[in-house]
């Protein structure tokens, strides 16, 4: 009802401002509400989080030069993927980019569901999952896609605020061994999600899934973005 | 379903071991989980506008692009900031750009333009406002990012456009700029159109030209996804 009212309203500050842009209708998915939380709700601070994904991903390697172009790997054949720096010394640390105080954990359960809602997503709007671009799979994208919905059912949920930001993010790993589809030695961009049973590397991909532990042998944690 | 997926994830993974490895392709290592797919079936939300994707083209018809390079090159020329990639510097606070594509489409200005205005429409109609942490700068410039995103898997175009010329820009706000005057960490977003450089503040739909933007000499990194 309420929505009816303010429609028109909308269509008139919308012609009003110039903003009228082609559109097409879609259906979306809506996420499950309200259920993406632990059963428990825990937020953990800023400094928890580093302490937690530091712990991780602590390296005292150099970065190292992914192969060339992206002869394999989810782009293949389509965007290139950034090389890499070459290896700089000893000294290089993971770069963290934690921008909010407090984060509000995803229940573990609630993984598979993200999961499916996003490839649902890319399906209703037209994009198969497993085209040969992927580029629609790229995490950043994702992440950002689901931080999101997430974040807005938490604004709906707790509309006085209360709550932290989604512990949803992307990292951006260096591996030393294959993982899937993705071939050692480069550098691939993942999911993020912190639970109440720890934090997880997820490839959107695959649906295949990693604990976050320290000291990992199979790949390092150089970017991470939450 | 809740108390057991771990279970049938396991299971999924033996599963996916014996199909993938009858195709050929490489098993998950050991401890890999793989995460089960459900049954569910997601409600739908009513029918929403989803603006049309465009993107710049050439007088040939080509996308119009940037390289990684020009980019690096036409930021530091406007910021006067030597960028490195992350972790590319041992100073800590080195400012950094992120780019995880080699070239990038340049942004259409005025779809661009418009498409914020929107977004500012559509986040009022939905209720969405400033909320510390979970609704914040970030957000507003992560739900920008989500409303490109939309429209360009939206996209009917054949021929898939590149990634766009847009980004998360985090800078250390010493000067007040537009309608805020909070210093200190800000999230906002940054894109290139053929009209060079903008720096867009998705909170208040504030844009400036980044050439004359008064904190651009304290950005502290863009990621370009």
């Amino acid at each position: 009802m309420q929505a009816r009212a303010v429609l028109p309203l909308l269509v008139l500050a919308m012609t009003a401002c110039g903003t009228f842009l082609p559109e097409r209708e879609v259906s979306l998915p809506r996420l499950p509400d309200r259920s993406f939380g632990p059963p428990v709700r825990s937020d953990v601070s800023n400094a928890q989080v580093r302490l937690a994904l530091g712990d991780g991903v602590r390296t005292e390697r150099g970065w190292a030069r992914s192969a060339p172009g992206s002869a394999t790997g989810p782009d293949a054949g389509k965007a290139e993927e950034s090389a890499r720096p070459t290896p700089r010394g000893p000294s290089r640390m993971a770069v963290f980019e934690l921008l909010d105080d407090r984060y509000t954990l995803i229940s573990y359960d609630y993984i598979p569901v993200l999961l499916d809602w996003y490839e649902d997503l890319v399906r209703t709007l037209g994009a198969g999952v497993h085209d040969a671009g992927r580029t629609e799979m790229a995490a950043g994208k994702v992440s950002n896609l689901m931080r999101i919905f997430v974040a807005a059912q938490l604004h709906q949920a707790e509309p006085a605020g209360g709550a932290g930001a989604p512990a949803i993010g992307w990292c951006r790993a260096y591996l030393h061994e294959d993982w899937g589809p993705h071939r050692r030695d480069e550098a691939h961009e993942f999911l993020l999600i912190g639970t109440e049973r720890g934090w997880f590397v997820v490839d959107p991909q695959t649906r295949y899934m990693r604990r976050l532990v320290r000291p990992a042998p199979y790949w390092e944690i150089e970017l991470i973005v939450l | 379903m809740k108390a057991t997926w771990p279970a049938q994830a396991w299971g999924g993974a033996l599963m996916v071991f014996v199909t993938v490895s009858d195709a050929g392709q490489v098993a998950p290592a050991p401890d890999t989980i793989v995460v089960p797919r459900g049954e569910e079936r997601f409600a739908r939300t009513p029918k929403v506008g989803i603006p049309i994707f465009r993107t710049r083209r050439t007088e040939r018809g080509e996308f119009d692009t940037l390289t990684k390079g020009e980019i690096f090159a036409e930021l530091s020329e406007i910021t006067g900031l030597v960028f490195t990639e992350p972790g590319g510097s041992t100073f800590h606070l080195a400012p950094f750009i992120d780019c995880r594509y080699e070239r990038y489409g340049v942004v259409d200005h005025g779809w661009f333009r418009n498409l914020i205005r929107l977004l500012q429409l559509e986040l009022q109609f939905h209720g969405l406002t400033f909320r510390r942490d979970y609704w914040d700068c970030d957000d507003y410039c992560a739900s920008l990012d989500a409303f490109v995103d939309l429209s360009w898997l939206n996209s009917s175009d054949p021929v898939r456009p590149p990634p766009q010329l847009y980004g998360s820009m985090v800078v250390n706000q010493v000067l007040p700029w537009g309608a805020n005057t909070t210093l200190g960490i800000h999230a906002l977003v940054l894109f290139r159109s053929e009209q060079s450089w903008w720096v867009v503040d998705p909170q208040n739909g504030m844009m400036e030209p980044l050439a004359t933007y008064p904190n651009r000499s304290t950005i502290r990194e863009i990621l370009f996804r």
